[in-house]
């Protein structure tokens, strides 16, 4: 049983490599959403519980290897969930993740206001919804290269040839959207956005 | 991709960014299913831990009795071997040049038994033992005993050896000296004799008797 002020990641993350499931329970409702949402997107629902279940099983058996002095843990299962959504889009086509992609553009653009259950995103909402209304005020061509390569995990060269727009334009479009994000992030957060990159 | 890396303050949050404005909704049922997959991986963690706490005290044990089992057959082979060397002096300085004794005793090819003492020994006395010697290229076996005590005087020690057939046949009588040593040869008219053998027997018995009677001092039987 958890008790106190609310436990950072990396002290949960620890205690989950001593066996601890109630801390692993605590990660899942930080993070389950998330993994869900983006695999929903891509693979399916039905596939979206095998993801998130894969990724948890991952966290639960590599989380000794997690070393907080080499970064945050939100990084760290990022990968793992990354690297778990990734495989699943193996058997998928191109042609599908194209598709995927645009649902979530779409999604993102529209974000004006953030859906779903507050209560449910409590330790989501401050930077998350920050980031994503300023995803929607991104210009168009520069969320979209960033839909392509971070959610639907295109190459840029593949990129470059599906919108058409030359290779460095793809990489130029990347790097200001990265770099806006991050203004607007630190702008709307101030001091209390960790700097890693 | 390296932009990812060096923004990763903000590419760790996109998927935080689509789960609040996604329409998925994350099902109620899959953290009762994801917390049963997890603690059913941590039980099996915990019995193999389990299982390995067992293993370890029985793989020390099992390393003891063989320590153990190894340093008790290394004692008896030298026991052996120094009785054996004993025996073999005592045979010299008693048999001479008796060369048909020695033709078996020191052939490389000859078969050997040890006999073991049977029956309780005397507190403070080391026990009796013996060998018989047999070459597959002569007829006679050779016998002797070491540490035997004096028979009375209407008593002798007497040698029976059951060949490889099953047959037994009374050898003769070892006459032991003052020391408790004694030695015998036996011609079979056979060569090999019925080498090697099942068994071979030395008994303290009245003198004259001509059966498997009396009391039983050495024994040697083939497992």
């Amino acid at each position: 049983m958890l008790s106190g002020p609310d436990p950072t990641d990396e002290t949960l993350a620890e205690r989950v490599a001593r066996g601890d499931v109630a801390a692993f329970a605590t990660l899942y409702d930080r993070y389950a959403r998330r993994v869900y949402a983006w695999a929903a997107h891509l693979v399916g629902s039905a596939e979206a519980e095998d993801v998130v279940q894969e990724t948890y099983l991952r966290l639960w058996d590599k989380a000794h290897q997690f070393d907080v002095r080499r970064g945050r843990f939100a990084s760290w299962f990022m990968a793992i969930a990354r690297h778990v959504v990734m495989g699943q889009l193996r058997r998928r086509t191109t042609q599908q993740l194209l598709i995927a992609a645009d649902e979530i553009e779409r999604v993102l653009a529209d974000a004006a206001e953030p859906g779903g259950d507050l209560a449910e995103e409590v330790w989501l909402r401050e930077r998350a919804s920050a980031l994503l209304l300023a995803l929607a005020t991104l210009p168009e061509e520069q969320r979209r290269v960033l839909v392509l390569a971070y959610f639907a995990g295109l190459t840029q060269s593949a990129i470059a040839a599906y919108t058409g727009a030359p290779l460095g334009t793809v990489k130029k479009r990347t790097r200001l959207a990265l770099q806006k994000l991050r203004d607007r992030l630190q702008g709307a957060l101030g001091s209390t956005w960790p700097e890693t990159g | 991709m390296k932009d990812f890396e060096a923004f990763g303050d903000v590419a760790d949050e996109l998927p935080g960014a689509l789960a609040l404005a996604s329409p998925h909704r994350l099902p109620s049922h899959l953290r009762a299913r994801v917390l049963r997959a997890v603690e059913s991986r941590a039980g099996r963690s915990r019995r193999l831990m389990f299982d390995r706490a067992w293993l370890r005290p029985l793989g020390v044990a099992a390393a003891l009795v063989l320590a153990v089992a190894l340093v008790t057959w290394n004692l008896e082979l030298q026991q052996g071997l120094a009785q054996e060397r004993s025996l073999l002096q005592q045979l010299r300085d008693s048999a001479g040049q008796q060369s048909v004794i020695f033709e078996v005793v020191d052939s490389s090819g000859s078969q050997k038994v040890s006999l073991k003492a049977v029956g309780p020994q005397r507190p403070g006395e080391e026990p009796p033992y013996g060998k018989v010697y047999a070459n597959p290229q002569q007829t006679q076996i050779v016998a002797m005993g070491g540490r035997l005590p004096a028979p009375d005087a209407n008593e002798e020690y007497r040698l029976y050896v059951t060949d490889r057939f099953g047959t037994t046949a009374n050898v003769g009588v070892l006459h032991v000296d003052t020391s408790g040593f004694g030695y015998l040869v036996f011609d079979t008219a056979t060569r090999g004799a019925g080498a090697p053998y099942q068994a071979a027997r030395l008994y303290l018995q009245p003198r004259g008797s001509n059966g498997l009677d009396g009391t039983l001092v050495l024994l040697f039987e083939s497992r």
